[in-house]
């Protein structure tokens, strides 16, 4: 009962509360601008609330003036604030901005350095270069083992020289991923005997183009890559135009990986690796295998040589064709099968060529083919090959290394100016016709073998080997290469007949360099023998004719007609780029 | 004599062998070139290291460690 009184009590005391209390509204400037002033005495320190003797005004609170001043002032402060805050920003932005602007402009390239980072990708510089060192133990008139070689001929052993055989800049420019330009200038040694110049009535100044190392155009060509591509089992094949590798030669030279060591056989034998002309190469991987079971190269060309001005009417072509059997999962990988056929005519000018003669010389058709047997691996590889030609080997083949002088237009040997020798009458040149002698000249010898070489009807065969083998866990490679070869198979016993044999062992150094050791050999393997005049006869020799203003032997024999060997100790370097 | 020098001879070279790495052996990351077999010389040369296709250019990064294996 207590209990219930004591909440009445507490509730009624709360009604009155809220009944009583005033209202004070938060904004109400009544009694935010009020001021209250009270008076303090200031000797007893009372406080009155009105004015009075020694009473001084004590007022509480802020004027108007004084709220508008500090509203104003705060405002102003916020205002600056803001403002301070939005100049920093924006300097924060600005700088942001230009830091954003510094890398554009750093990525902004100029113009130049655009081209240039083009051209750096369309365009490629190379290099190519065969040094050698020769020692001959034994030399001899023949072929040249490597270009720029001319080494001096018989009597001349423990001849040594150091060599330049190759020298190559290549240049490629890509303009679009299907078009190649390519031009590959090449040292080469010029010889031949050049005349002096002068100048006014009484000054000269010697030659300097014998034996100098010139510079000339080796290949210059156009390559296109995009002719088959839409063609799947062609792709990859293209057209070439200019100056280039003919069918066999490059890829023979890629195979055998020893170009710089020496030539492929056909090479060797006068074929020459760059020729003018429109030529189309490519592989064939039927139903879009990723082997390759075909390779072909065919094309037609200038007669002459890419150093010899073309004279002829007509063109040679040439054709190889290589067969994969198992298909070849990279270039010459596995067993391959390859033929190889050229025709062309000598390079004679029309009127000259066309004259109707009985032995035509070096104005016939030539013929070269070859068939090979090939097995590449990683760590080896084999070649064989059996050559066929007919015209294919001349004289000027036969001495392209070096030759006795009668074969360029100088006699050799003491002539015999009186009396009569071999069925010839013999005088002075001054009254008559000087003889060739019998014994330290190669004047009747060059007359046979022009006689065997150059009648328009020679038949050549020939057989070759080449390989290598990595020794593995070392940077040594063993290659070898032989050549066994008949100048003129209707010959029953050609003095001519030769093999050359290479075999070394080479040292990889690194990417780039490459060394070679070995012994190259050239070998007229038949024994001495003499041919007789009417046996030469049957090949457009001459008996009594003249060579060299000198009369070759009218009746007997030929002596001494098997050239002397050659052997040497090479060692080769090259480097590629 | 001759044979203690001989032996001699043949020790230092085969100690020498020992110092020195050989230089006609291979060694280095893989593939080398020497290991490979070229097919085609040209700018730049190609290379078949097993079974795979390189340049020179290429095999040379390898062997510096400049690149990865292709």
């Amino acid at each position: 009962m207590k209990g219930r009184w004591q909440a009445a009590l507490a509730a009624w005391g709360c009604f009155i509360l809220l009944v009583s209390a005033q209202l004070v509204w938060a904004q109400d400037a009544s009694s935010v601008s009020k001021q209250t002033t009270l008076w303090v005495d200031q000797k007893t320190g009372q406080v009155f609330i009105r004015a009075g003797r020694g009473r001084m005004p004590m007022t509480f609170g802020a004027s108007p003036e004084q709220i508008e001043q500090e509203v104003e002032a705060r405002t102003q402060q916020r205002t600056q604030d803001a403002v301070r805050a939005a100049v920093a920003e924006t300097q924060a932005q600005q700088r942001f901005d230009n830091a954003q602007m510094q890398q554009q402009v750093d990525r902004i390239k100029p113009a130049w350095a655009s081209y240039m980072t083009n051209f750096q990708n369309k365009f490629r510089l190379g290099a190519l270069a065969y040094f050698d060192y020769s020692f001959y133990t034994h030399t001899g008139f023949g072929p040249q083992f490597l270009e720029n070689m001319n080494p001096p001929g018989p009597y001349n052993n423990g001849y040594n020289s150091f060599d330049i055989n190759r020298v190559y800049l290549n240049t490629y420019f890509t303009p679009t991923d299907d078009l190649t330009f390519r031009f590959t200038p090449e040292l080469y040694r010029a010889n031949g005997t050049a005349t002096a110049d002068r100048t006014g009535a009484n000054t000269g100044f010697g030659s300097n183009l014998d034996g100098s190392l010139n510079v000339r155009m080796k290949f210059a060509y156009v390559q296109y890559t995009g002719l088959t591509d839409g063609i799947s089992s062609l792709t990859g094949g293209n057209l070439t135009a200019g100056a280039q590798p003919n069918p066999l030669l490059g890829w023979e030279e890629d195979f055998s990986q020893y170009r710089f060591v020496y030539l492929s056989p056909w090479n060797y034998l006068g074929l020459s690796s760059s020729q003018f002309g429109l030529q189309f190469n490519g592989p064939i991987k039927p139903n879009g295998s990723e082997k390759t079971y075909l390779d072909y190269g065919i094309g037609v060309y200038d007669n002459g040589k890419f150093n010899q001005q073309e004279q002829t009417d007509t063109k040679q072509g040439m054709a190889r064709l290589t067969a994969y059997p198992f298909g070849s999962s990279w270039r010459y990988q596995g067993l391959g099968l390859t033929g190889f056929y050229n025709y062309g005519y000598g390079n004679v000018a029309p009127d000259i060529g066309s004259v109707p003669t009985a032995l035509k010389g070096p104005i016939a058709h030539f013929t070269r083919m070859a068939g090979i047997v090939s097995y590449a691996a990683q760590a080896w590889n084999l070649l064989g090959e059996f050559d066929y030609g007919q015209n294919a080997f001349q004289l000027n083949n036969l001495y392209s290394g070096s030759g006795p002088l009668d074969a360029f237009g100088t006699p050799t040997g003491t002539a015999i100016t009186k009396g009569g020798w071999a069925g010839s009458s013999c005088a002075p040149a001054a009254s008559g016709t000087p003889c060739y002698p019998t014994a330290n000249t190669w004047g009747p010898q060059t007359a046979a073998y022009t006689a065997l070489l150059n009648n328009g009807r020679a038949r050549e065969l020939g057989v070759d080997f080449l390989g290598h083998y990595h020794i593995p866990g070392t940077k040594l490679t063993a290659f070898g290469m032989f050549q066994w070869f008949m100048p003129n198979d209707n010959v029953n016993k050609d003095p001519l007949d030769f093999q050359r044999f290479v075999a070394g062992i080479s040292y990889q150094y690194n990417e780039y360099l490459r060394f070679a050791l070995d012994s190259q050999n050239l070998l007229f393997y038949h024994d001495q023998f003499s041919m007789p005049v009417s046996y030469l006869s049957k090949f457009g020799y001459v008996p009594g004719s003249k060579l060299n203003g000198q009369s070759v032997p009218k009746t007997g024999s030929i002596y001494n007609l098997v050239p002397l060997d050659t052997h040497a100790i090479f060692l080769n370097m090259e480097f590629a780029y | 004599m001759k044979t203690a020098t001989l032996t001699a001879s043949i020790a230092l070279f085969g100690l020498s062998a020992c110092v020195a790495r050989n230089p006609l052996l291979s060694y280095g990351p893989q593939p080398r070139v020497e290991d490979c077999t070229q097919i085609q010389q040209a700018t730049p040369t190609k290379y078949i290291c097993d079974g795979k296709q390189y340049t020179s250019v290429q095999l040379t990064e390898l062997r510096h460690g400049t690149v990865a294996g292709k």
